[in-house]
């Protein structure tokens, strides 16, 4: 979201609220910019589900991440430093089929530099590294569904 | 700079600006440096003659002079998945303009049965495509950028096959021209930067999202039909059932099981291979 822009967006408080259920945490910090959501809970909180899957049934190779999430966020709540996604869409790790990554693991980025795109609908979303840093992991393939809120890489 | 390419009164009205080019390699990419340098937006980066083109995922766009190649830059305040819905405006801002510079067909509504050829001479295909005849006569490409304390930019890049089409597409391919339009690529942007100011009014900043939705399907091609898609090698078969708020594809498959899509090619070819799969059942 933008830096700018101090309204939150509803869809995030639920997701982080979905990941809290999920995890069986009781507290979620998220900071994104000069931005802080804090999401608890001290009662079984209300069944919350994201508005959105995609796909219904996802692709087998896409899966295997997505199992292994929520074992890490059991032990630990989202990463330190991971970059969520701002949509539903399609991740892509290059500008083009067969081009160079814009990032790989290890290099360092500034803030603002283009980490991967999220297509949705034929908008091709130039995604921006929110702070500088090293990559230290990509945690999404290349032409993988992702859905709002799932950590996209990890920047320390 | 080049004579020829104006904004029509409505939009001059309305604060869009212009900036016209002999040729230029592509226009989304000076949209982008613009926004990059601050350019508040509003403002249409037209050519008549775009030699760098690009289609989704790098695909080249064949851009051949006297044909029209337009974005339009826009620094909106909102969030990324609610720009992603300003394909559909774009597509609704094509159609309209296409319609204005050549009236001479009735249009017609699709009915719910999905006869392809049945949606008027300008149909509209998932997710942001505007088919003349059934044919690809257009190409919308929309790119964002978030760039500091300006925000969100997007780039709506429209290309029209005006007076010329590759010959060599895998799919069919057709020209305003070869259709008997007598329109130059500057008539056209006239009554495309026209066609823009009411879809954006209709939009308001995504507020406007369900009247976007609505008018969309009314001109949609293949509601109801047997329909293809594939996400980057898996394929999704079923029947094409509407577009939910967010816009996205929602597709019934055979077990009843609805899919929901945010990016993928949509391919109508696949009521030949529905129907053998129909044979093949009996």
């Amino acid at each position: 979201m933008p830096k700018d822009d101090m309204t939150v967006d509803p869809r995030f408080v639920r997701e982080i609220a979905s990941i809290l259920k999920e995890t069986d945490l009781t507290e979620i910090e998220v900071e994104n910019g000069s931005m802080k959501v804090r999401v608890t809970r001290k009662h079984e909180p209300m069944q919350m589900q994201p508005a959105y899957y995609q796909p219904t049934s996802p692709a087998p190779q896409a899966a295997a991440p997505a199992a292994a999430a929520p074992q890490a966020a059991a032990a630990s709540g989202p990463e330190a430093g991971s970059v969520p996604s701002p949509m539903v869409g399609t991740v892509y790790l290059s500008p083009a089929p067969g081009a160079k990554q814009f990032v790989e693991v290890g290099q360092t980025v500034s803030e603002g530099e283009t980490l991967l795109i999220i297509e949705a609908m034929k908008t091709m979303n130039q995604i921006p590294a929110p702070r500088a840093g090293t990559v230290t992991k990509i945690l999404v393939e290349n032409a993988q569904p992702v859905e709002y809120g799932e950590a996209l890489v990890v920047i320390a | 700079m080049t004579a020829g390419f104006a904004l029509s009164p409505t939009a001059l009205g309305d604060g869009f600006r212009i900036e016209s080019f002999t040729e230029v390699g592509s226009t989304n990419q000076v949209a982008l440096e613009r926004a990059g340098q601050g350019d508040p937006g509003k403002i249409w980066l037209v050519t008549g003659h775009q030699t760098g083109g690009r289609g989704r995922r790098g695909r080249p766009w064949d851009g051949r002079p006297g044909n029209l190649a337009a974005t339009l830059l826009l620094r909106p305040k909102v969030e990324l998945a609610t720009a992603a819905s300003l394909g559909f405006v774009a597509a609704l801002g094509l159609r309209d303009a296409l319609q204005a510079v050549m009236p001479s067909r009735s249009v017609s509504i699709v009915p719910d049965g999905g006869d392809l050829r049945g949606g008027g001479r300008f149909a509209l295909k998932w997710p942001n495509d505007v088919l003349a005849d059934g044919a690809k006569v257009s190409g919308i490409l929309l790119e964002t950028a978030q760039g500091g304390r300006d925000g969100l930019a997007v780039a709506i890049g429209i290309g029209v096959n005006v007076v010329d089409h590759p010959r060599d597409t895998p799919y069919p391919a057709t020209d305003l021209s070869a259709m008997g339009a007598g329109c130059s690529a500057s008539d056209l942007f006239f009554a495309l930067s026209d066609a823009f100011v009411d879809n954006l009014r209709l939009w308001q900043d995504g507020r406007g999202m369900s009247a976007v939705r609505d008018k969309w399907l009314q001109g949609a091609t293949g509601l109801g039909s047997q329909i293809a898609v594939d996400l980057g090698g898996r394929i999704v078969r079923g029947v094409f059932e509407t577009i939910d708020s967010d816009c996205h594809l929602v597709v019934r498959g055979q077990d009843g099981e609805e899919t929901r899509i945010a990016a993928g090619d949509v391919h109508f070819g696949a009521v030949a291979s529905a129907r053998n799969f129909k044979a093949e059942a009996r």
